[in-house]
C-alpha cells in the first residue's frame, strides 16, 4: 500500500478524491473519509514543492467532483440526439473549475507540514481550515456553485445537523474534515479524540432536539408532485393533460386538508414550472386552477412568466412563483433571481459557440431575496430550484416564517442529484431555524420543521400529494443572525491554531 | 408529382371526401398503414365537417430526419416532432400543409399502447385543426382544441386519445 501511495501520487490523489465522494448523499458513507483524508495528507506530506501539492490537490478535487456530479449527465439524456457528444464531457467539464478550488487546501496542508517528517497537527488543522475556505469560495466565484459540500454528508438524520444552527453547513464541513484527518496522526492519538468528538456531537444534537419545538402554524400545506417526465414536460400537445393532472391532485389534496383541519388556511404548492400554461397571464388557466381550490385555499405555483414585444414576440421570460386564491385573483409573485448559467441563460453570450438554453430565449433575473406575505399565512421566502443551495443567502431583509423551495429535478432522473439537492435544503432549515417546504416536480417533495425533522415526504418518481401542517418558526439562530461570518471565524481560528503549532519545533 | 403520390381519385371525391394531396416522402408508410391516403382523407373530411370549413390541404408523410429539418428551419426547435402544421397565409387557395414523421408516430403509438392507425388519425385531425386556426398555447384554446379532437375522433370511430398515459408514473 505504502509503495503504491509513493509510486503514483497523482493517480492516488484522483482516486482518493473520487472515493471521498461516497460520503456525500445519497450514500452517506462517512467512514470512508477516515481512510481517504489521512491517506491524502500523507501523499501531500511527500510533495516535492508547492507546484506538486497544488497539482495533486486539483487531481483530488477533480476525482471528487466528477464522482459527486456524475448525475449532471442525466440532463443530456432528455435529448440525446443533440447532446450525445457532451456525455463524456459534461460532469468533467463542471468538475474542472471546481477541482481548482481543492488545490488550496492541498497546498496549505503541504506548506504547514513542510520540513517535518510525516503528518503533524499543523497540517491537519490547516488542511481542515483551508478545505472549508475553499468550499466557501466556491459559493461565490463563477456565479457560485456550493454543491457537494462536505457538511451535507450528515443530512441522513437531523441529530448530526444541529450544530449547523450555529456554524452552518461550512462549519459542519470544518468539523468533518478535522475529524476525518485525525487518523493521519496515528490511531492512538486519533481514536480517543474521534470517539469523544462524535459522542459530544451526537449527544449535543440529541439534547437540542429534545427541547420543546415551536408550535405548528394553523395553515395546512398540500404538496403536489405531478411527476411529469422531462421529455414530456414541454410537449405542446400534452399541456392540457399535464395541467389536468396537477388540477386533479390539487383537488384531492386540498379536500383532504380541508377535512383534516376545518377553518385552517390551505396552501397548495406546485413545483417549479409545473403549470404548462403561462399561469400569470392566462385567465382560463387561472379560472381552472381556482376552481379546484377550497374557499380558504391559496395556490402557490411555479410557472413561466412572459412579456411580449409590440410585434407579439416573446421579449422576456421569468421562472416564477405566482399565487392565486380561490376567487381566481392573482396575489404576490416572485421571479427567480439566481439563474443557472448555461441552463437558463448563456453567460459570455457570443463568445461560446454552443447554445444550451432550451427555447431560444434567455430567462431574465428577478430582483432577489424577499419575504412574500399572504393573508392568514406566515410570510415566506421563496427559493426556486438551486437558490436553496446557497448557505446564508436564502432570506431577504426581513426574517420570514418559513422557507419555500420549488424545483424540477426531473432533468436528473433517479440519480444522486435530487438527493443532494434535498440534503442542501435540509441544511437550510436547520441553519435558519425555519421550516422548509419543498415541492419537486418528480420528487423529492418534503416538509422539514425548523430543526430539520422530516414531517412529510413524497418519494422520487412518485405521483401524488402530501398534506401536513405548516411547522412553526424557531427562534433566530446564531447562523441566521451572523451568517457566513460564523464559519469564517471558526475556520480562521482553526487555521491560526494550526499555524501556531507549526512554529513549535518538534523535540 | 413525386413518386408514390396520388391525386384524389374520382371515386373518393364522389364519396364526399376532402381534397387532400398526400405526398409519400418516406418509405415505410404504406407498409405501416396500407390505406394511408384514404385514412388521411377521412380524418381531414371529418375535421372540416366538424369545424364547418372546407378547402384543400397537402399532407406530407415523411421520416424523422426530414421533420427534424423542418422543425429546426421553421421553428428553431432541433428535434423530431410528431406533427407540424404550416397554415397558408390568409386568402390563399389552400388551407396549408401538414407534415407527419413515421418514426415518431410509431414510437408514440407504442408508448401510449394505441394502434398506429388511431394515433395517425389523431395527429392528422390535430394538424388540420391547427390549419383552421386552433392552438394550445393557453388553457382555454387547448381545451377547445381537445374537445374538438375528441368529438371528431369519436365520429371516426377512434377512442378518446386524451385519456393520457404516463411513462414512469404509477
Amino acid at each position: 500500500m505504502r509503495n503504491f501511495l509513493n509510486a503514483r501520487p497523482g493517480l492516488v490523489s484522483l482516486l482518493l478524491g473520487a472515493a471521498s465522494a461516497l460520503a456525500l448523499p445519497p450514500l452517506h458513507l462517512l467512514p470512508v473519509l477516515l481512510l481517504t483524508f489521512p491517506a491524502f495528507l500523507s501523499v501531500l506530506a511527500r510533495a516535492g514543492g508547492a507546484r506538486q501539492a497544488l497539482w495533486w490537490g486539483a487531481l483530488f478535487g477533480f476525482g471528487h467532483h466528477v464522482a459527486g456530479l456524475y448525475w449532471l449527465t442525466h440532463a443530456l439524456f432528455t435529448d440525446l440526439a443533440t447532446w450525445f457528444w457532451l456525455v463524456p464531457l459534461a460532469a468533467p467539464g463542471v468538475a474542472l473549475p471546481l477541482a481548482a478550488f481543492m488545490a488550496l487546501p492541498a497546498w496549505a496542508a503541504w506548506r504547514a507540514g513542510r520540513g517535518r517528517p510525516g503528518v503533524g497537527w499543523a497540517a491537519v488543522l490547516v488542511f481542515a481550515a483551508a478545505w472549508t475556505a475553499s468550499e466557501m469560495l466556491r459559493g461565490f466565484l463563477f456565479t457560485g456553485f456550493p454543491w457537494n459540500l462536505l457538511g451535507t454528508a450528515w443530512a441522513f438524520h437531523e441529530i448530526p445537523l444541529q450544530p449547523a444552527a450555529f456554524v452552518g453547513v461550512h462549519g459542519l464541513s470544518l468539523l468533518t474534515a478535522l475529524l476525518a484527518a485525525l487518523p493521519a496522526l496515528g490511531w492512538r492519538v486519533a481514536t480517543p479524540l474521534l470517539l469523544s468528538g462524535l459522542a459530544l456531537w451526537g449527544s449535543g444534537g440529541a439534547w437540542v432536539l429534545r427541547q420543546p419545538a415551536p408550535e405548528d402554524s394553523a395553515a395546512q400545506v398540500v404538496l403536489v408532485q405531478g411527476n411529469i417526465p422531462q421529455d414530456l414536460k414541454w410537449e405542446e400537445t400534452q399541456r392540457l393533460a399535464i395541467f389536468q393532472r396537477y388540477l386533479q391532485l390539487t383537488r384531492e389534496g386540498t379536500a383532504e386538508a380541508a377535512q383534516a383541519a376545518p377553518e385552517a388556511p390551505i396552501l397548495a404548492i406546485w413545483p417549479e414550472t409545473a403549470s404548462p400554461f403561462l399561469l400569470a397571464q392566462d385567465p382560463d388557466a387561472q379560472r381552472l386552477a381556482a376552481s379546484v381550490l377550497p374557499e380558504r385555499g391559496v395556490l402557490l405555483a411555479g410557472t413561466v412568466r412572459a412579456e411580449w414585444s409590440p410585434e407579439g414576440r416573446i421579449a422576456r421570460l421569468w421562472n416564477s412563483l405566482v399565487s392565486l386564491d380561490a376567487a381566481g385573483t392573482m396575489g404576490p409573485a416572485y421571479d427567480k433571481s439566481h439563474l443557472v448559467p448555461f441552463g437558463e441563460y448563456m453567460p459570455l453570450r457570443g463568445l461560446i459557440p454552443i447554445r444550451v438554453v432550451t427555447g431560444g430565449v434567455d430567462f431574465s433575473a428577478g430582483p432577489g431575496r424577499q419575504t412574500l406575505e399572504l393573508p392568514r399565512i406566515p410570510g415566506f421566502s421563496p427559493l426556486i430550484c438551486y437558490e436553496v443551495i446557497f448557505p446564508g443567502r436564502v432570506t431577504g431583509p426581513t426574517r420570514p416564517g418559513w422557507l419555500l423551495n420549488i424545483t424540477n429535478d426531473a432533468w436528473f432522473g433517479h440519480s444522486a442529484g435530487p438527493y443532494q439537492h434535498l440534503a442542501a435544503s435540509r441544511l437550510r432549515a436547520v441553519e435558519e431555524g425555519l421550516p422548509l417546504v419543498r415541492a419537486a416536480q418528480t420528487g423529492i417533495s418534503i416538509v422539514y420543521d425548523a430543526s430539520g425533522r422530516e414531517r412529510a415526504r413524497i418519494g422520487l418518481g412518485e405521483t401524488g400529494f402530501a398534506v401536513a401542517p405548516l411547522p412553526g418558526a424557531g427562534a433566530p439562530t446564531p447562523f441566521s443572525r451572523w451568517g457566513l461570518w460564523v464559519p469564517l471565524g471558526a475556520l480562521l481560528g482553526v487555521g491560526i491554531l494550526g499555524m501556531a503549532l507549526r512554529r513549535r519545533r518538534p523535540d | 408529382m413525386e413518386p408514390g403520390s396520388s391525386l384524389p381519385g374520382g371515386a373518393e371525391l364522389a364519396a364526399g371526401l376532402a381534397d387532400v394531396d398526400v405526398v409519400l416522402g418516406a418509405p415505410g408508410w404504406r407498409a405501416a398503414l396500407p390505406r394511408v391516403e384514404t385514412l388521411a382523407r377521412r380524418a381531414v373530411t371529418a375535421t372540416l365537417a366538424d369545424q364547418g370549413a372546407n378547402g384543400h390541404l397537402t399532407l406530407l408523410l415523411t421520416d424523422d430526419a426530414e421533420i427534424r429539418r423542418l422543425n429546426t428551419g421553421f421553428r428553431g426547435k432541433e428535434k423530431a416532432t410528431n406533427v407540424l402544421s404550416f397554415p397558408a397565409p390568409y386568402g390563399s387557395l389552400t388551407l396549408g400543409d401538414v407534415a407527419l414523421a413515421l418514426g415518431v408516430v410509431r414510437r408514440e403509438a407504442l408508448a401510449e399502447g394505441r394502434a398506429v392507425q388511431d394515433h395517425f388519425l389523431h395527429l392528422v385531425v390535430h394538424g388540420t385543426l391547427h390549419l383552421l386556426g386552433h392552438d394550445h398555447l393557453s388553457a382555454g384554446e387547448a381545451m377547445l382544441m381537445e374537445r374538438a379532437e375528441a368529438r371528431i375522433l369519436r365520429r371516426l370511430g377512434v377512442g378518446n386519445p386524451w385519456r393520457t398515459r404516463w411513462r414512469g408514473a404509477a
